[in-house]
């Protein structure tokens, strides 16, 4: 019978609440998209060094999946909990039915759980679906050719979705559990009269509010875009953030009683037709949904910034690399690493033996014959030295980077290298050549 | 004289916080016995509801005691409480809350399930109780497609099907026309004649009212009145109900 009561409540939430389950449902095939993206490329004929960027993505992505599940957590939690609301008689009537608090949770339990379990079986088809259509995107935004079109399904990240949903329902699980706990059976019976009391603003007191509020958002913006000159410090970049939060969810506060109160001043058009009826409406409704809207705002205009900022990332990455990489293969060796003391790594003989000779002869040792297989080689020396390193360099500018990159490591040595070596590569690179007198020395640098 | 099986001491209750105090109840003290059909009467705001939200353990007491039977029920608590529920109290209310996702059937006996009672004694119960109620061919229905007072007299054989000492039943005729409020008043007072349930109703109505054996008057929390019907017919009961609303309307 329990069984058979929760399976009705659980078809009923299916039919009433199919904004919640679609919620749930999108929200596990976005999870699992975004978690697939790295198997998908496996099938890719890409380049290694594309490799080496989606691997960074997954790693970005793997960070931002947390995130992600963490909204996803708030959503769930916060639509169970509206879903809870509703359902208040419902309980109410369990109980004087003699229903105990622990039959009731355990009921809740078994909907929360079927529910979960068919949200993430839809949600999962889906986004395994989906993930198809995703590698194809994929796939061009790194510009490589899909060799074939293979059907891609990744088990970690359908794990990983699996765990993650878990462990969103057993909180959401967790919470209903509490709160029919906490609960008596007066408030239950009496909730939804408590819940249609309306608060009365006082209208003056919006309007001023609403004006600082927009006087405070536009500021934020003034200081994004005209004024971007001003955010010479990382940590100010929180000053127009804090205010754009905060201002958001101050107009929600007060934008329908600011309306109300311009649109009561005119009298004539207040009293006109329906418009006071549809003038309170709307702000009545407003005043209940001031949190969730500032949300949903907030959540947009984030998921806006992450996704423009992302395909401008995108552009200018792969446009670097065009240009970073005009060569096939880079490759370095040290020199003389017996004389490598700051390091507390030691050296094998042999180690220490291949470092004093070229690195083509290194190559030629393993029988592997540079020009065989490559053709415009060109070797070169890179000297450095600790008595130049960046901070000598940068001279008096010492300073000031130092305060805008706090992390960079100033005290590392210059690579100082000679200006034919450096002509010939430049050549290579398409950058401009310079002759030097014997008394002469060049800096080149990009900042 | 036999023992009462509700008595009421004496008890107060107050909403609200230091500011503001409403005495929805006070010093109320009231015995009823096996078998009676109390209505309680009162103008709105009389503190009729929260008596019976009292005694039905919606609500709690501020001070003073209700027994039934022996057991205290003010100090009762978790699974003792559901137990008690479950077990002595069958509820009606004036929005009949029946679940609507349960057919009549399921709504019955379901008040028996929880009781953990094995289904061919549920079946044969159902059956039973659908026949004194009239409500046979309904049994198979969602609350949403019967009328009021089908819903009602489903609400009605839900509350006693398990068998309770005492119903109570808040404005249960508050939603039905005339014809439904008499067809399920009339079936209450036969199963109370017949199985001796003991009946707590609040009302407005004096034409409810006047089905029951005893009818208690609130005004401000007290007790201001109570007749009995005795062996009177029902229509001479129910104008002196109405004289009563009278003078209490009247002042």
């Amino acid at each position: 019978m329990f069984f058979k009561l929760s399976f009705r409540n659980m078809q009923r939430s299916f039919k009433d609440y199919t904004i919640y389950f679609l919620t749930l449902v999108l929200g596990v095939a976005i999870f699992y998209m975004f978690n697939s993206i790295e198997s998908q490329t496996v099938m890719m004929d890409i380049s290694s060094s594309t490799r080496e960027i989606i691997k960074l993505m997954t790693n970005v992505l793997a960070g931002v999946s947390v995130f992600v599940s963490l909204i996803l957590a708030f959503l769930i939690i916060y639509a169970s909990r509206f879903l809870m609301k509703r359902r208040h008689k419902e309980f109410a009537i369990y109980m004087t039915l003699g229903m105990s608090k622990q039959q009731i949770s355990s009921l809740l339990l078994c909907e929360t759980f079927f529910i979960g379990v068919m949200s993430l079986v839809i949600g999962l088809a889906i986004g395994i679906a989906l993930s198809q259509l995703m590698s194809i995107f994929v796939a061009g935004m790194f510009e490589v050719d899909m060799t074939s079109f293979e059907f891609i399904f990744s088990y970690s990240a359908m794990m990983k979705t699996i765990l993650y949903f878990a462990i969103i329902y057993v909180v959401v699980m967790f919470f209903n559990v509490f709160f029919i706990g906490k609960q008596s059976l007066i408030d239950l019976f009496m909730s939804q009269r408590k819940n249609e009391q309306i608060k009365i603003k006082n209208l003056w007191l919006c309007s001023f509010i609403f004006v600082v509020a927009v006087g405070m958002l536009a500021y934020a913006y003034y200081l994004v875009t005209a004024g971007v000159a001003t955010l010479d410090n990382a940590n100010k970049i929180w000053i127009p953030i804090a205010l754009g939060i905060v201002s958001t969810f101050m107009i929600f506060y007060s934008l329908s009683g600011f309306a109300l109160k311009i649109m009561m001043s005119k009298k004539s058009m207040y009293y006109k037709n329906l418009n006071a009826f549809t003038m309170r409406q709307l702000s009545s409704q407003m005043n209940t949904t001031v949190f969730s809207m500032g949300m949903i705002c907030l959540m947009l205009f984030m998921t806006i910034c992450v996704l423009s900022s992302g395909i401008s990332i995108k552009n200018s990455m792969s446009t670097e690399l065009k240009e970073m990489t005009p060569v096939d293969i880079y490759m370095y060796k040290y020199w003389d690493l017996s004389h490598q003391k700051d390091n507390k790594k030691t050296y094998t003989q042999q180690e220490i033996d291949d470092s004093h000779i070229r690195i083509d002869q290194s190559l030629e040792a393993v029988d592997f014959s540079i020009d065989d297989y490559f053709k415009d080689v060109f070797i070169f020396n890179d000297y450095a030295t600790n008595d130049l390193t960046m901070k000598d360099t940068l001279g008096k500018a010492y300073d000031d980077i130092h305060q805008q990159y706090p992390y960079l490591k100033l005290d590392t040595a210059e690579s100082i290298m000679k200006i034919s070596d450096y002509n010939q590569i430049a050549k290579r690179y398409g950058l401009e050549t310079y002759t030097l007198n014997s008394d002469q020395y060049l800096i080149v640098g990009n900042f | 004289m036999m023992e009462p099986i509700l008595k009421i001491e004496n008890i107060d209750k107050y909403y609200g916080n230091k500011s503001h105090l409403t005495k929805a109840l006070s010093h109320l003290s009231l015995n009823v016995y096996q078998g009676e059909f109390v209505a309680i009467m009162g103008a709105s705001g009389s503190g009729k509801t929260t008596l019976l939200n009292c005694i039905s353990t919606i609500d709690k007491v501020t001070a003073g005691h209700i027994f039934v039977g022996d057991t205290d029920i003010t100090t009762l608590k978790g699974n003792r409480l559901n137990r008690f529920r479950r077990e002595k109290l069958g509820f009606i209310f004036q929005d009949f809350n029946l679940l609507d996702t349960l057919t009549a059937y399921e709504n019955i006996a379901l008040a028996l399930s929880i009781q953990k009672v094995p289904y061919q004694q549920i079946d044969q119960r159902v059956h039973a109780m659908a026949q004194a109620l009239n409500i046979n061919d309904v049994l198979d229905k969602f609350p949403y497609q019967m009328s009021g007072g089908q819903k009602q007299r489903v609400a009605a054989a839900r509350a006693l099907i398990s068998d309770p000492q005492m119903i109570l039943a808040d404005e249960p005729t508050g939603a039905l026309d005339s014809h439904s409020s008499q067809m399920l008043l009339a079936s209450l007072k036969q199963l109370n004649d017949k199985l001796q349930t003991t009946i707590l109703m609040v009302t407005h109505d004096a034409l409810s009212a006047s089905y029951a054996s005893r009818v208690v008057f609130i005004k401000d929390g007290q007790i201001f009145h109570e007749i009995y019907r005795g062996h009177q017919e029902r229509k001479i009961f129910f104008e002196k109900i109405i004289d009563v609303v009278t003078m209490l309307g009247g002042k």
